[in-house]
């Protein structure tokens, strides 16, 4: 039933601000996707958001020609992704038969073939097969083209700079919100490197289905942007456990382990209430004061 | 905390990609096999007592990706372990042929003189086998590593594969070999350990009954 209210929510949207191809943003797109996005439009709208839906549209077959062109092929990215196929979502109904496996064996071997320079990087299955629960395949490897190219850039090549330099980014972040954390961080020593799952699959690997998909709508509409505020958000609510660590390996049990997460999604109790929780801290209305200078490049984000 | 140690020592599971490392580490921690897994990303973590010798041993345990555009990351966990398990695949050869990669690096950027055991994992396996017991012992012995085939499914070995690590790390201390206050040791006395220092004239059995309950 709450479903059909946010389908008839967005209906509304979409006669008023459009469909298909594009449409505005607007302060009230971000409530309903705050709101939570029904289950039958995910699909559509994370096309939408990420500008795949365009490029699919401009390049129709392509990505046909690409499976027919790589089936049967054999290389060093085919072999990692054989390997991981059955560890991607290994508790998900559909990817435990043959079909899902091979739907997701098809787009990432796709992927690899369209683009040397990244391959198979682990992280992209996990990603990828929770694309497949919302499109076709041929959306999905669109949306994996986004994903790779323009959203998270250089994150998945062969040396995952992308996700590396964020992680630097992330730091800075954390100086500059929770100072006294850092510090204590700072002496603990390298666990910064614990967040690199975070990023590398939208937390995907590290909360429960039902909530990380939820990151993953807002991600799709605002960018990575998300990803760091949530990052923040799970320092911020472990702050006292973590300042209370004495060495690094505490520290890392405590973000290692699920718990942490599990606190951050018991305190609420519906899909908004979670968002308010990451969002309460206010690290989005400072979000954009801070100059994010990446430390390795000295690219500019956002 | 209430947990009591003598010593504390830092570990590295390292090896390549899908050799069963997370399940091993899993295995020795929660002791049955990690069914539904996903691969790691960058490092995970683990800790566990254990009593070696008369001593308890808190073992903290770093396992690695091992995809390859990983390592960079995973490298800079090395700096001072005192050992490490080495993992390879009995049925994958090409797993096995990269082992002296993973020992360089070991070598280079952990502890001078990290511990490493060998572990040809998935000995379950033994019908799909590409690598035999004797010539895995027999580069084991040429660089001088101890070794083991171990199971992550069915538990053989996984216990001692750990144990074993840390008893030679242990005998290293104890024959003066291996210093625990040198920097970088991946060594760290415990709070059981500190008082007997301060009281060297308590006898040391006693500080070991005390951590067993």
């Amino acid at each position: 039933m709450k479903e059909r209210m946010k389908e008839e929510a967005w209906n509304i949207h979409f006669s008023e601000f459009g469909r298909g191809v594009c449409m505005y943003r607007t302060s009230r797109t971000r409530e309903l996707i705050l709101n939570g996005i029904p289950e039958s439009l995910r699909g559509e709208l994370w096309l939408l958001f990420s500008g795949a839906q365009n490029e699919m549209a401009s390049h129709p077959g392509y990505y046909g020609d690409l499976v027919e062109q790589t089936m049967g092929l054999c290389s060093l990215a085919t072999e990692e992704i054989e390997r991981d196929l059955h560890r991607s979502m290994p508790e998900h109904r559909a990817f435990q038969n043959e079909m899902g496996i091979a739907a997701l064996r098809r787009v990432l071997t796709a992927y690899a073939h369209r683009n040397p320079n990244i391959g198979y990087c682990q992280a992209m299955n996990i990603v990828t097969s929770v694309l497949l629960l919302y499109g076709t395949e041929e959306e999905a490897f669109w949306l994996l083209v986004a994903l790779c190219e323009r959203m998270l850039p250089d994150y998945y090549n062969t040396r995952v700079v992308g996700a590396l330099v964020d992680q630097g980014v992330f730091e800075d972040l954390t100086r500059a919100f929770l100072p006294q954390l850092y510090e204590h961080m700072q002496e603990l020593g390298v666990i910064t490197t614990i967040s690199l799952s975070w990023f590398l699959t939208l937390f995907l690997s590290v909360m429960p289905f039902d909530s990380a998909v939820l990151l993953v709508d807002c991600f799709f509409y605002e960018g990575i942007k998300v990803i760091f505020q949530v990052a923040l958000a799970v320092l911020h609510d472990n702050m006292d456990a973590l300042l209370a660590c004495s060495d690094e390996g505490e520290a890392m049990t405590i973000l290692g382990s699920c718990a942490f997460l599990v606190r951050l999604i018991f305190t609420a109790s519906s899909h908004r209430a979670l968002l308010h929780v990451i969002f309460k801290n206010n690290f989005v209305a400072n979000f954009t004061k801070i100059p994010q200078r990446s430390p390795l490049t000295g690219f500019t984000r956002f | 905390m209430s947990e009591s140690y003598d010593f504390l020592f830092k570990f590295l599971v390292i090896g390549n990609a899908g050799t069963g490392k997370s399940c091993l580490l899993h295995q020795f921690i929660e002791k049955r096999f990690k069914d539904e897994s996903n691969h790691t990303i960058g490092v995970e973590f683990g800790s566990k007592i254990i009593s070696v010798v008369n001593k308890m041993v808190k073992l903290q345990i770093w396992d690695t990706a091992g995809q390859e555009r990983f390592r960079s990351v995973t490298r800079s966990y090395y700096r001072g372990a005192a050992g490490a398990l080495l993992v390879y695949d009995i049925t994958s050869r090409e797993t096995y042929n990269t082992l002296t990669t993973w020992l360089s690096d070991a070598r280079m950027l952990a502890s001078q003189n990290i511990v490493i055991i060998l572990c040809g994992n998935k000995k379950d396996l033994d019908a799909d086998r590409e690598v035999t017991f004797l010539e895995a012992s027999r580069f084991a012995q040429e660089n001088e590593l101890m070794f083991l085939e171990t199971s992550a499914l069915t538990g053989e070995n996984v216990e001692e594969a750990f144990v074993q690590c840390a008893r030679k790390i242990l005998n290293k201390i104890e024959s003066g070999e291996l210093d625990p206050e040198r920097m970088g040791s991946g060594i760290q006395y415990g709070d059981a350990a500190l008082r007997q220092l301060r009281s060297p004239r308590r006898a040391q059995p006693q500080g070991a009954q005390e951590c067993g309950c």
